[in-house]
């Protein structure tokens, strides 16, 4: 049999370049694995403050309802309704809808949310008190979409 | 037979440049690494901290009166003390979020303070959890605080329910 000897030679340089290759692959992946954290971290921080804006608005609505439930406190069961509706609107932010005995507000947060609270204004032998018809959160602006007229083909006559 | 011979012809000079350039570039990167993995432990603990902070702020907007609520709050907070009619609560967890006593890793604490309204109870509720220790590669002393929510609850005396 021959003996046939092959020689693999790296040559001037390419250690440097192997290396310069696998530095560079590291770099990568450390760039990588860095922006996916902090990206997470962007986020994580980005809920938190969608969240704690929707807590202090949460917390107004409250704030608001502790008022309007004195008010309701304060009068007579024998007291009009036009007293009512006056010292109910005299709160500020609060519409008071004579028609259907309603009360509504509405408390707006910093990041595009709000919430829309409406009361029903009951009464009974002891007095005046509030039942929550609706406690929603919404946008205050929702994304305007643009009509995306597509030409299809209706076959043909 | 084929005899495959490595012949890799480097000069000492190309040698010491690689392992020169590897080495720089290795402590970048080891940097960029253990970085990456702090602020993925931040991300983390901030999104679970939310988690628990937010489940324990419903189960309180879901009481009707405010004893309740401090009934549940005495039962599943580890520690309570009362300072000028402000009740604080605090519970602990380990480095995996789970609720634990002696390996205290995070803590979770509620503030609660009075306001009485003439109709009912309005309180004032503050949850945070912070962190026991700093986390590295930050350089700050003491706690460090990682999600806080504060809001409002109103307790009335009568009426006050949900409608169909």
């Amino acid at each position: 049999m021959e003996n046939r000897k092959t020689n693999i030679s790296v040559g001037m340089g390419g250690t440097l370049i192997i290396t310069m290759f696998v530095v560079l692959c590291l770099m990568i992946f450390a760039a990588l694995s860095f922006t996916t954290a902090y990206s997470d971290l962007k986020l994580a921080k980005k809920v938190q403050d969608m969240t704690a804006d929707y807590y202090i608005i949460h917390g107004k609505a409250e704030e608001k309802l502790a008022e309007i439930s004195d008010v309701l406190l304060d009068i007579n069961i024998n007291e009009t309704m036009e007293n009512l509706a006056g010292k109910l609107s005299g709160i500020d932010g609060v519409s008071f809808i004579d028609k259907e005995s309603v009360v509504k507000y509405e408390i707006q947060g910093n990041n595009n949310q709000k919430i829309s609270v409406t009361l029903n204004i009951l009464h009974d032998s002891a007095g005046y008190y509030y039942e929550i018809a609706a406690w929603n959160l919404s946008n205050i602006e929702l994304p305007v979409y643009k009509d995306e007229i597509i030409n299809i083909w209706e076959g043909i006559e | 037979m084929n005899k495959v011979s490595f012949n890799p012809m480097v000069s000492l000079s190309e040698i010491i440049l690689s392992v020169s350039i590897f080495v720089v570039a290795g402590i970048i990167m080891l940097n960029c690494f253990a970085i990456a993995r702090y602020t993925q432990i931040r991300a983390n603990d901030k999104a679970m901290a939310g988690a628990i902070v937010q489940s324990d702020f419903e189960i309180i907007k879901s009481f009707d009166t405010a004893d309740e609520m401090h009934e549940f709050l005495n039962n599943s907070y580890e520690s309570n003390s009362i300072v000028n009619n402000t009740y604080v609560y605090t519970k602990y967890y380990d480095e995996n979020w789970n609720q634990n006593y002696i390996d205290k890793e995070y803590a979770v604490t509620v503030i609660i303070s009075d306001k009485n309204s003439k109709s009912g109870n309005l309180v004032k509720i503050k949850i945070s959890a912070e962190k026991e220790k700093p986390y590295n590669f930050i350089k700050k002393e003491g706690t460090e605080q990682i999600y806080s929510i504060e809001s409002k609850r109103f307790f009335p005396v009568s009426g006050g329910f949900y409608g169909e």
